[in-house]
């Protein structure tokens, strides 16, 4: 999604479009970094549980200390805001450079939705929410100057 | 259409379209485990 979100700004040669695009880096890494403690270990470790190498008791215990963990916290925290970042750097550029208002306004709800768990069903409203306001962006007319032509935006 | 356009619609449009599908099949953030609820996905 790092990479989604560097797209929505590609081809917009300004300063507000390129920290989206580093925020959007950022949100990647961070995201990704958390989501494979609290979610690939956590899940690991369910499944240990499950086909009896680990027990259950034990399994439980190292879930709770890997959620309780602060650092955990803190890499999701910083991918979140990331996100956030990036979605309202890109409605800027893409503002000034002439998209459409409407879905630009809408991109609040991506920003929103992403504050929840990404479990359904607000994985799923996030990343769909994403795609609706990005296709209207893209697909909108005068999309295609605009990604085909970098331009400068003050 | 260009390679680069048809490749940044992919990207762009592509992994949220896949992702939104994806979440669907997310594990609860808590499940039932050894008979207590605890948290398995952040």
């Amino acid at each position: 999604m790092g990479v989604a979100l560097w797209m929505l700004t590609a081809g917009l040669e300004s300063v507000v479009a390129t920290f989206s695009r580093v925020a959007a880096v950022v949100f990647a890494l961070f995201y990704d970094a958390g989501d494979a403690i609290a979610g690939i270990s956590t899940g690991i470790l369910a499944r240990s549980a499950e086909e009896g190498a680990l027990g259950e008791r034990a399994a439980v215990a190292a879930m709770e200390t890997l959620f309780a963990d602060p650092f955990k916290t803190l890499l999701f925290d910083i991918g979140r805001y990331a996100w956030i970042v990036a979605l309202v750097l890109a409605v800027v550029a893409l503002w000034r450079a002439g998209a459409p208002r409407l879905p630009l306004v809408l991109m609040a709800l991506p920003a929103y939705l992403v504050t929840f768990d990404h479990a359904f069903p607000f994985g799923s409203l996030t990343f769909g929410t994403f795609f609706v306001i990005a296709a209207w962006l893209e697909l909108a007319p005068g999309r295609l100057t605009l990604a085909g032509q970098p331009r400068r935006v003050s | 259409m260009e390679f680069g356009l048809t490749l940044r619609r992919i990207i762009l449009l592509g992994t949220p379209l896949v992702l939104t599908v994806l979440m669907f099949f997310h594990p609860s953030p808590y499940d039932d485990v050894a008979c207590e609820l605890i948290p398995i996905a952040g």
